[in-house]
């Protein structure tokens, strides 16, 4: 039997395609195993490669003299190297490291070791002959210093994604050749990623409009890069990943012609006065704040496609405005389709939001699926000593009036309305909240599995918190809060990540602990309504699977 | 229900939301429709078809997997494999075999990946010697052969 599988091409290709992330020695052994191994393996070896030096060996036209000098031999086509076309055809991505992380205890090689120069010549020479690579869909340069005459080998017509990240601005060459390879790449381009600190010149940004099937476009440029003139081409975007300045983001946000927009993510880099193209009739922009004519550009443009947001500030807050969160959520209430909706630090002033805010939330989105809402809050005065005695902390299950800030029964409002809701990062002051008065009703949202609740105060007792947050959130496996520090100002910072304090460290063992206690007690009545033949559906089902 | 013939005729009734992860039992009910009539598996045998069903049944009413995986993220795919996984995997290599080619005929996709990631975790960390050993493999390449692989491949050793 293992004669079958061990004899079978395609077989063997699945296997061996699990070794890929193995250093490439692992694959160089199962290819000398035997004769059966040595073809499959060696297509998962040459898939991914990580030089294109490996190839200049397989064309015996370039020799070294006794003098040491290279020359070469002879000018026969493509096809008299089988060697190099038997590897190049597996090649599928071409995945270039950084120099600085080339590979560690071995000798950094120069750009002339890499690539040396008549070889290169000779290449080019058969390049002219039909594509190099004929499989190859995927380039990444971890460096923009990888980024050399190769990429104008590389540049094949059937070329789907092209990433260049750490692109700095001492690599001078690098806007040449992108600007010389781009135009080549217009039809097939689905994926381009440009990142680092270098800018993008006019040459570049005068190709991008032509790449018309682009799908996913990350830039990341430095602040004072200049925005785009033209973007007409860019009809098929849905993902737009920006980290500029704000006029850069606002120009592209205005001209971007695409309406298929499904994931947006801005992260802003300075904080200059704003330009942007405007109809006359409306307000000068400056008198708007950046994030609400973002959001108001993505209203107008993506309001029926639009599945993720993620705004952020790549510079300190701003000390002097306050981020207007109601008006901002307003704006983007109309993105009917979303499902992940993070927003970032974006002011140290702190915001005031309630029960109500998050049950227009709930209401807006009920496909929800994530939730970060990382600003600072307005906490609610309270003395540290006897927490739970002050009614602000003791809402009533059904309240007389909205509280000024959040309580359980917003918590509770999420949960029950987002059922797909997976993530949550919210402001929650306190966790007091007596499960009795939950709905009887309410089993629990089964999807979230990720909580975090700002400054928030644990309760007295980590297990009673745990059993409110497992009967509210049944899978929840990762809980985290700080509690509120003696004396600290009224501005709980909600979004400092997922940094936990010590009172929620032990609330998060006892919300594991309760949680694999149920689990192992529905896998206990699973197993003995399996065995006794029973077959339950409905509510009970879904309480014992957990659905 | 739906029944099944395996290669040494045994029947087999299973329910069709269990079975259906079999994309090669899911197209033939589609194109079929509704029959008493059971579907034969000539290369199944019933105690592989048993270790498969436990398979399917464990993995009831989850989504299936995509399909196509991209070529950019195979590089990417760690050797992990979920703990129930590994329990089912803790077989004789015989049968290991049997699931693998069970699960190819089958078509069921989630499964061939657990059984071929089994494999090559096998395989992990041990030279050519110890894969041929493994696996009761002779060498059957000439030197010539061996050395052009090796030349070839030369940069291999060096990442």
């Amino acid at each position: 039997m293992a004669e079958l599988v061990l004899r079978n091409l395609d077989l063997l290709r699945e296997i061996f395609q699990h070794l890929e992330s193995c250093p490439k020695l692992q694959l160089l052994a199962v290819a000398l195993t035997c004769r059966s191994f040595a073809e499959p393996a060696q297509d998962c070896l040459w898939r991914t490669m990580h030089s294109i030096v490996p190839f200049l060996n397989l064309i015996p036209s370039v020799r070294c003299s006794t003098d040491g000098f290279q020359y070469i031999m002879d000018n026969q086509p493509l096809s008299s190297y089988p060697r190099f076309m038997a590897h190049a055809v597996r090649v599928q991505r071409f995945h270039f490291p950084d120099f600085e992380t080339w590979s560690p205890g071995s000798p950094r090689p120069t750009s002339k070791q890499l690539l040396p120069t008549l070889s290169m010549v000779r290449l080019a020479q058969v390049k002219g002959e039909g594509p190099l690579f004929p499989a190859l869909r995927h380039i990444v340069y971890q460096s923009s210093r990888t980024v050399l005459e190769d990429l104008l080998l590389l540049s094949e017509s059937q070329v789907e994604s092209l990433v260049v990240l750490n692109h700095r601005k001492q690599d001078r060459q690098v806007p040449m050749f992108l600007s010389s390879v781009l135009p080549s790449l217009a039809e097939s381009l689905r994926d381009l990623t440009l990142q680092g600190d270098a800018w993008l010149t006019p040459d570049i940004m005068g190709v991008m409009p032509l790449l018309s099937s682009l799908r996913t476009l990350k830039l990341d440029v430095p602040p004072q890069n200049k925005p785009f003139h033209a973007l007409n081409g860019l009809r098929q975007i849905e993902e737009l990943n920006i980290s500029a300045g704000q006029t850069f983001i606002l120009h592209f946000l205005h001209h971007i012609p695409s309406r298929k927009l499904k994931t947006v993510t801005l992260a802003r880099k300075d904080r200059q006065n704003m330009w942007v193209d405007r109809d006359p009739t409306r307000p000068p922009a400056s008198h708007q704040d950046f994030w609400h004519i973002c959001a108001g550009q993505l209203r107008e443009k993506a309001s029926s496609t639009l599945i993720s947001l993620s705004i952020d500030d790549l510079i300190k807050p701003d000390l002097f405005t306050t981020f207007a969160i109601q008006s901002f959520l307003d704006m983007i209430y109309p993105l009917r389709k979303l499902e992940n909706l993070h927003i970032g630090v974006l002011s140290t002033h702190p915001v005031t939001m309630n029960d109500t805010d998050y049950a227009n939330i709930a209401q807006a989105w009920p496909q929800l699926r994530s939730l970060n809402l990382l600003l600072p809050y307005t906490s609610p005065q309270y003395q540290f000593l006897g927490l739970a005695n002050i009614p602000a902390y003791c809402p009533s299950p059904e309240p007389q009036s909205p509280k000024p800030h959040p309580t359980v029964v917003g918590l509770y409002t999420l949960a029950s309305r987002c059922a797909d809701l997976t993530s949550l990062q919210i402001y929650l002051p306190s966790v007091h909240y007596p499960t009795s008065a939950l709905p009887s009703t309410f089993n629990g949202q089964s999807a979230l599995t990720s909580l975090w609740l700002g400054n928030c105060a644990a309760g007295d007792d980590p297990f009673t918190t745990a059993s409110l947050l497992q009967k509210l959130f049944p899978n929840l496996q990762k809980v985290a809060g700080v509690v509120p520090f003696p004396g600290a100002p009224s501005n709980a910072l909600a979004g400092a990540g997922e940094v936990t304090g010590f009172e929620w460290m032990a609330v998060q063992r006892w919300v594991t602990c309760i949680g694999e206690i149920r689990m192992a007690e529905r896998a206990r009545i699973a197993a003995i309504l399996n065995e006794e033949g029973v077959n339950v559906s409905g509510k009970a089902q879904r309480r014992i699977h957990c659905d | 229900m739906v029944l099944l013939l395996t290669s040494d005729n045994e029947m087999f009734s299973v329910a069709e939301d269990v079975i259906k992860r079999s994309a090669y039992i899911k197209n033939m009910l589609e194109d079929v429709g509704e029959s008493d009539l059971p579907i034969p598996l000539p290369n199944v045998e019933s105690n592989v078809l048993v270790k498969i069903l436990e398979y399917c049944e464990h993995y009831r009413g989850e989504p299936l997997p995509a399909s196509d995986v991209d070529p950019a993220e195979i590089g990417d795919r760690s050797l992990d494999i979920a703990d129930w996984d590994q329990k089912y995997m803790a077989v004789d290599q015989e049968m290991l075999f049997e699931i693998i080619l069970a699960a190819n005929y089958l078509d069921i996709k989630s499964l061939l990946d657990v059984g071929c990631k089994t494999v090559a975790k096998m395989m992990k960390g041990k030279s050519s010697e110890e894969i041929r050993t493994l696996f009761n493999i002779a060498n059957d390449f000439t030197p010539e052969e061996e050395a052009q692989i090796r030349k070839e491949n030369a940069w291999a050793e060096c990442r």
